[in-house]
């Protein structure tokens, strides 16, 4: 059985399909906005004619390269090209500045190709069991999880949570702005078409505070981005990317898992997963030199990234249900191919299986071929200043008004970057206004939904074992850091004070 | 643009940062309270949760507020005898290459909104990133602005005459 669905996933004309879909993906990904989505809902219809295993490998193939794309100019220019890469501008950009672009660049691809295969293995060994599961997780469970995400926005607030804290509120009072999803009644559109119609988008925010912001920023510094051409070059990257992958296994498994159980909840996605795997790790290792270009910073991110987008398939294709839009398209592209979501999908078909088997060496073709590519983007990186900014600036334009079509979109991006240059002059973090954006409506929309069924069942879903060890966690992990930042001071004034005496005396 | 710029002081840079910083907290503070008095229009649609978040970021916007001028009382207390007027700190010489600098890479992004409006998608690209490639260039920085603030003006008639008059100029007029 095994031969016969890698005989039918293995051919010439199938990896030929995984190569160009890796070769767009790649360019998709290059440009912030566009990304994975956008190409899928273009080629969905032109690869309609194609045999089902050579549509679904450039399909899928693109998908995942557009966001391995993303975190090659997170990396060089803090610009992530799909919301999945935002953890990946955390460190990328420091281990450039240090010489170290290429090695990130090398690391991210294998730690990406770990990661996915993880979850392919957890999916192939259990993806219906897993599916069913994800599917029983109350929305009472799911705020709660919201809450904790808040929790851990004080490690990536560079040690300041109050100002995390307060970024990540401005973020969620964004993320209210449009339609709300429970009482279908529009807020804070003050009458404008664009915002009734699109509210914020997280794309456009993630494009305006990285992108724009970063670009604000160089030219207020007039630095660039990656000082030295030379250290771009990836064969010299490859041995110590390597090394970094043989240094840092157990981080990057861990990632992996993360990102495979993120990827089961509906509705979480890649957006959450790469932030939650580099926050877990920063709080495993805390005096690792975070934010001053760590490799497991963006190795992390990018493994959890690779392992959520083979789990957030699994809903889709076992049980019919998407948890997101590209899970959605894809459940589209499938049955447009004539293959039907269920139980089966994973156990009896050929068809099945072989996808999945197209997905784990995409991430194989994807990462060689973005290496060799990566050497282009980063010759990019050394353009000067005067024609570099200009064009991250436009590129970022054509990236967030490609994301609905509209004007409105880029005037967004430009007051994100604004926002997101006076954080970067404060040298406050960009990331806890992205969480708020991404956590906002998952949290309310399940605060709610929480109370309607309270409502219905006179009975406090909150009270649950899952919402209450959820809630004790998050309390922990938000109070936990405050006492030892208290504790620590206190010792160094106690140790002053007496010095002092002791000088007194 | 010179690579090198005159760096300002600590104390001078401290002076913008905290300002702008206590800038920041009373916008902060301002937009929140106006967020919060808005979100009660929406009683039967979902008030409680902005109304929450709103009233979150007030708290710690005022607290961030207090503590950001009791550390500026600090410092300027310590360097009450060297500290340079504000004036000259908000207004050297660096800071107007860098607001060039940032007008540069401004008038890319305002340029493509207006001209996309106007000349269509490939010519804005163009025209955007070669003005500003320009204006970013120390050498011709009084042609390049100028060119800048011409394409604004005409792309700002052309628009308001299409505005008022109901016809829409061809793509490419510009």
């Amino acid at each position: 059985m095994i031969t016969h669905i890698l005989t039918a996933a293995v051919t010439p004309a199938n990896l030929i399909a995984l190569l160009l879909g890796s070769a767009v993906g790649l360019f998709l990904g290059v440009l912030p906005g566009l990304g994975g989505v956008f190409g899928l809902t273009i080629a969905i219809p032109l690869t309609a004619q194609l045999p089902t295993l050579e549509a679904l490998g450039f399909l899928v193939a693109m998908y995942t390269a557009a966001v391995y794309g993303g975190a090659i100019t997170a990396i060089l220019f803090r610009i992530p090209g799909h919301p999945g890469n935002i953890a990946t501008t955390f460190e990328g950009p420091a281990l450039s500045r240090d010489g170290r672009a290429a090695e990130a660049i090398v690391s991210v691809g294998f730690a990406g190709v770990i990661g996915g295969l993880i979850s392919l293995i957890i999916v192939l060994a259990a993806g219906p069991l897993i599916a069913e599961a994800g599917v029983h997780i109350s929305p009472a469970d799911y705020f709660m999880l919201t809450i904790l995400a808040l929790a851990l926005v004080s490690s990536i607030s560079g040690g300041r949570p109050v100002e995390g804290m307060t970024l990540a509120g401005i973020g969620f009072m964004m993320s209210t702005v449009g339609l709300n999803s429970i009482s279908g009644t529009y807020r804070f559109t003050f009458g404008s078409s664009f915002l009734q119609g699109n509210g914020i988008n997280l794309a456009v925010v993630a494009v305006g505070l990285f992108g724009l912001g970063s670009a604000f920023y160089m030219a207020d510094t007039w630095q660039r981005p990656t000082e030295h051409r030379a250290t771009l070059s990836i064969r010299r990257g490859l041995i110590p990317g390597l090394r970094a992958i043989k240094n840092h296994p157990i981080e990057t498994i861990r990632s992996g898992i993360i990102g495979a159980l993120v990827g089961v909840l509906p509705g979480v996605g890649i957006s959450l997963s790469n932030i939650l795997a580099y926050t877990v790790e920063s709080r495993l290792k805390r005096n690792a030199g975070w934010g001053k270009g760590n490799i497991v910073g963006v190795m992390a991110p990018e493994a959890a990234d690779n392992a959520t987008l083979v789990t957030e398939l699994v809903p889709a294709f076992a049980l019919g249900i998407p948890g997101a839009a590209p899970s959605a398209l894809m459940l589209y592209a499938i049955i447009q191919h004539g293959l039907q979501p269920g139980i089966q999908f994973f156990s009896n078909g050929v068809d099945g299986r072989a996808f999945f088997i197209l997905m784990g060496l995409s991430l194989a073709v994807f990462t060689v071929l973005g290496m060799f590519l990566s050497g282009l983007f980063a010759s990019a990186a050394a353009t000067p200043l005067p024609i570099l900014l200009p064009a991250i600036a436009v590129v970022c334009c054509i990236g967030s008004y490609a994301v609905s079509g509209s004007i409105g979109n880029v005037v967004v991006a430009l007051l994100t970057g604004l926002l997101g240059y006076s954080l970067l002059k404060l040298d406050l973090p960009l990331a806890p206004v992205l969480l708020g954006v991404i956590l906002g409506p998952l949290s309310e929309s399940n605060y709610r939904r929480a109370l309607l069924i309270q409502d219905a069942t006179h009975h406090s879903p909150f009270l649950g074992p899952i919402p209450l060890t959820l809630g004790v966690v998050a309390i922990i992990t938000f109070i936990l850091p405050i006492m030892f930042k208290l504790r620590k001071a206190g010792g160094k004034v106690a140790s002053s004070q007496s010095r002092a005496t002791t000088r007194a005396n | 643009m010179p690579e090198t710029d005159s760096s300002p002081t600590s104390s001078q840079t401290n002076a913008n940062s905290s300002s702008m910083k206590l800038f920041l907290d009373l916008l902060l503070m301002a937009v929140s309270a106006f967020y919060v008095m808005w979100a009660q229009r929406y009683k039967h649609g979902g008030a409680a949760f902005p109304s929450l978040i709103g009233f979150g970021v007030f708290f710690l916007a005022t607290s961030t507020l207090i503590r950001d001028i009791i550390t500026l009382k600090k410092s300027w207390r310590s360097q009450s005898s060297t500290r340079p007027p504000m004036k000259e700190s908000l207004f050297d010489r660096t800071s107007h290459f860098k607001l060039i600098r940032i007008a540069g890479v401004l008038a890319s992004v305002v340029l493509y909104i207006l001209l996309l409006q106007i000349v269509g998608f490939y010519l804005a690209i163009i025209v955007a990133v070669t003005t500003s490639t320009a204006a970013l260039s120390w050498r011709y920085r009084y042609i390049c602005i100028s060119i800048i603030v011409a394409i604004l003006i005409a792309a700002l008639f052309a628009y308001l005459f299409s505005f008022q008059s109901g016809i829409s100029i061809p793509k490419g007029v510009l």
